[in-house]
């Protein structure tokens, strides 16, 4: 079996077969993947089959895992899952679907809004990877905006203003996007907004990207409705449709993806049926 | 007169330009209803070139309906020294002097939420129906309105 990696037709995205990441890898796989991820930013791996236990081995090979805590309205000790993986799911602890009133299905609601992981942490998130366990029937799409195309597309004006920018992000302006806004004193405390930088530049290829996500709420210096107002109007020229990869999930798909050089949402999908999505995520470096 | 509205984009029936018309003088009833054809087929009619007054602006624009007044909408306080007349709404960025309004300043913060999308008065009980806006003085024009 050989692995091979194509450009996902008409998208930057590409699709990895001929593996088998539910057994360990050879070092060379791994760098294989790893270049692959520069290039692409998102990687498709179909009919992996993973368990808990083989989605956090296969994620180690590229980095230390980042822990959940901190990241959630969720208290520890009603999660579902360990706290190294993230419940992208719409279940409680005892696999319920989560009621329509439920604060952490109103949480998770911002999982809507086009977002990079973790960029509300002061150390951001490199990859995460979400493998689908039991998939929506209809809708539930993850969808990728490419930040360096968008970042390229920008005229050289808009370039020069946004270079040294640096931005204040945090879980509370992109649930605030929402009007999801009780939260309690610890949550304020746990959410306070962290620094990133408007621009950064890959460690790797050296390309420039904008660093967006719906957790930006301000940006250091700027009146925050000016602020507000440029960051919605970069958000929505980067996630033109012709930065988007839609993927449409099939049960057992892995997909991967460089919060480094993308954004991603989910789409509307019907939240009375079980939606089990488990995410590993690989710690990033601090951008300050 | 139809014939003067034409497309404005290669893509689609959406958006026309005028191509010949002046609208600084008063129009008859047959060349309104063109107007108002042509904006049911185009929804969206842009006219070039038209050095138009505020009391010229009004004058055309009673020609398709009754002129919403602009008490309501701004910022409290926006209306203390208007600059145009009670049914021009004023989408600027220029104090009751001309100057620009400062950065911090209330009303520009409240002009901003013209940057988002929306459908004029929307927030009023009875809507809008066309919404004429002139340009007098603008920024670099590859700065769009959408």
């Amino acid at each position: 079996m050989t692995m091979n990696t194509q450009t996902i037709s008409g998208v930057f995205a590409g699709e990895v077969t001929g593996i088998d990441i539910t057994r360990p890898l050879p070092d060379e796989t791994i760098a294989a993947i790893e270049a692959g991820m520069d290039r692409h930013a998102v990687l498709v791996f179909h009919d992996q089959p993973l368990t808990d236990d083989t989605q956090r081995a296969f994620s180690r090979q590229f980095g230390e895992l980042e822990s959940a805590a901190g990241g959630h309205v969720t208290a520890v000790r009603d999660r579902r899952l360990p706290l190294d993986m993230q419940d992208a799911s719409n279940l409680d602890q005892n696999q319920n679907v989560l009621t329509r009133d439920d604060r952490r299905r109103f949480f998770n609601l911002g999982n809507r809004l086009w977002h990079s992981d973790s960029s509300f942490r002061a150390v951001p998130a490199k990859y995460s990877l979400l493998s689908g366990r039991i998939v929506a029937e209809q809708g539930g799409n993850t969808e990728f905006a490419d930040m360096r195309a968008a970042y390229d597309a920008l005229d050289a004006a808009t370039k020069a203003e946004i270079d040294g920018l640096v931005c204040e992000h945090s879980l509370m302006f992109s649930r605030g996007l929402l009007g999801f806004t009780e939260l309690t004193e610890a949550e304020i405390a746990m959410f306070r907004p962290v620094c990133q930088p408007l621009v950064r530049v890959h460690p790797v290829t050296g390309r420039k990207s904008l660093f967006l996500s719906a957790h930006g709420g301000t940006i250091i210096g700027w009146p925050v409705p000016e602020a507000r107002a440029f960051l919605r109007d970069l958000t929505e020229q980067a996630t033109q449709r012709r930065f988007v990869y839609s993927h449409r999930w099939r049960q057992h798909d892995l997909v991967m993806w460089d919060n480094r050089q993308t954004m991603h949402r989910v789409t509307r999908f019907d939240e009375s049926q079980p939606r089990d999505m488990r995410r590993t995520t690989i710690a990033g470096t601090a951008t300050a | 007169m139809i014939n003067q509205i034409r497309p404005s984009f290669a893509n689609g029936g959406f958006g026309g330009e005028v191509s010949w018309i002046d609208l600084t003088h008063p129009l008859n009833r047959k060349r309104v209803t063109a107007i108002e054809c042509g904006i049911d087929r185009y929804v969206v009619i842009v006219y070039h070139g038209q050095q138009i007054t505020d009391d010229q602006q009004k004058a055309f624009s009673l020609n398709f309906g009754v002129l919403e007044g602009t008490a309501v909408g701004t910022v409290p306080g926006a209306l203390d020294q208007p600059r145009p007349g009670a049914f021009m709404a004023d989408v600027p960025n220029l104090r009751p002097d001309n100057k620009p309004l400062a950065r911090g300043d209330k009303r520009h913060m409240f002009n901003l939420g013209n940057r988002l999308w929306h459908t004029g008065s929307s927030f009023r009980a009875v809507l809008t129906k066309y919404t004429l806006i002139s340009r007098l003085i603008g920024p670099d024009p590859t700065r769009r309105f959408e």
